[in-house]
């Protein structure tokens, strides 16, 4: 099994855009061409949230976007960003989708999991986790009240695929993960968990792999530096990490 | 030539559409049984869960034309649940009786623990088959999967295995039909190998 290097790509009104804890974004690129190259340089997969859609909930999703992209690659992608109905997770499919990405949802309507997996089966759906660090014990993002490893649990068993933890106060401050706490994740499910937010430095990723993580979310890390992934994947190789 | 793509209500069907538009080949999207016996060539994709999809396939009366093009010796290609359908049973939300052609079941990796295979990993291809699809051992592919293909039997209809958990069957060829339990429309240069063999797969 090799390690996963995952571009999460943020759509805003038809770019893709990066910023800091969710703020202050600039323009990346366009969605089609943008992950056309990131195919070609044999990225393992990509994620699409639309962020127009994400923060306000009428905002129909960019399927158009999706099923142009779609159409550009032949990169696993998963879209998400809104997806509150299970006819918004269906249109997601048709347009191009192989996996759909929950987050917000799950704290109202966590019954949407198994509606979708009865259709397309859990395989298809990855659920989101956005946390930060409040005196030293993570929180959730949208209901700071709740456990954060009774939710991991509640979301393992409501039949999801997969799990992406999304470290919103580190995302794009190259800070790297807090190894401890991943550790901590990894622990706690058998589900594959992809980690994102602060990686900054290939050593970083590096780090992060060493500490037992299979795979992660880069967004900052290629959109402004230096870096593309076919010198990141070189980099990991050189470790002897199974990277393709 | 004629090359269907069957739509079951779940899938990720513009994605095989797309990757055979990139091979140049305009595949139809079917959805009826006329179509399905009509096809010269017919593509089952596998973003499904496998209960609700065939429940959908005999509602439609879908599951006998599959078998009447079984029959007929036109190409199929399964991929991942369009695999697995045409296993005896399927173990997943219960049971579900597939079109057993291949003598085995659709299991679990783990029935205590929740995995999915999820992301990309190596195939072993036998010697006979690299030439066929061009393809060395070690290549890679797209899997996205909690379930797999067990064989009653050691089987020479597995021409590819992959590692995970166990050694399970990640490519199956009986007669017409040309089975794979990874994504080829994901799994970018080694995929189109596989769709670029099916479209000129004489079997």
């Amino acid at each position: 099994m090799y390690k996963r290097i995952i571009a999460s790509l943020l759509l805003d009104k038809k770019k893709l855009v990066k910023g800091i804890n969710f703020k202050n974004h600039k323009i990346v690129g366009f969605p089609r061409t943008y992950c056309k190259s990131l195919g070609s340089q044999m990225i393992d997969e990509i994620f699409i949230c639309d962020l127009n859609s994400y923060n306000d909930s009428r905002i129909i999703p960019d399927y158009k976007t999706l099923s142009e992209v779609s159409s550009s690659t032949m990169t696993p992608l998963t879209f998400g960003g809104g997806l509150n109905t299970l006819d918004r997770i269906k249109l997601s499919f048709n347009s191009g989708s192989d996996k759909v990405y929950l987050s917000s949802i799950l704290h109202t309507n966590i019954s949407l999991v198994e509606q979708t997996a009865k259709i397309y089966g859990s395989q298809s759906i990855v659920a989101g986790i956005n946390v930060e660090k409040i005196k030293g014990k993570i929180k959730i993002l949208e209901d700071k009240e709740k456990n954060f490893f009774n939710w991991l649990n509640e979301i393992e068993n409501s039949g999801v695929g997969e799990i992406k933890i999304n470290f919103v106060d580190r995302e794009g401050t190259s800070n790297g993960f807090d190894i401890i706490d991943c550790k901590e994740i990894l622990k706690k499910t058998n589900l594959p968990i992809i980690f994102e937010g602060g990686l900054g430095s290939l050593d970083q990723i590096k780090d992060a792999f060493d500490s037992g993580i299979d795979s992660v979310g880069l967004g900052r890390m290629i959109s402004f530096e230096d870096n593309n992934i076919f010198k990141i994947k070189q980099f990991l190789k050189n470790y002897n990490y199974e990277i393709r | 030539m004629k090359i269907s793509i069957l739509d079951y209500g779940a899938c990720n069907l513009s994605s095989v559409y797309n990757s055979f538009k990139n091979l140049g080949i305009d595949a139809k999207i079917i959805n009826s049984a006329k179509e399905i016996i009509d096809s010269e060539k017919l593509i089952i994709p596998g973003v499904g869960a496998a209960k609700n999809s065939i429940e959908f396939l005999r509602s439609q009366n879908l599951f006998y034309a599959i078998l009447e093009l079984i029959e007929k010796e036109k190409p199929i290609l399964g991929i991942c649940l369009g695999l697995q359908m045409f296993s005896e049973k399927l173990y997943e939300d219960g049971i579900s009786k597939g079109f057993s052609l291949l003598n085995a079941d659709v299991v679990r990796f783990n029935n205590n623990k929740k995995i999915t295979h999820v992301g990309w990993n190596k195939i072993k291809i036998t010697e006979k088959y690299k030439n066929f699809f061009q393809l060395e051992n070690n290549s890679s592919f797209y899997f996205c999967h909690s379930y797999f293909l067990k064989f009653h039997e050691e089987s020479n209809l597995i021409i590819a295995s992959t590692d995970f958990k166990l050694n399970f069957p990640s490519i199956v060829i009986k007669n017409n039909f040309m089975g794979v339990q990874f994504h080829p429309e994901k799994s970018q240069a080694n995929g189109l190998k596989i769709i670029e063999k099916f479209i000129n797969w004489k079997p």
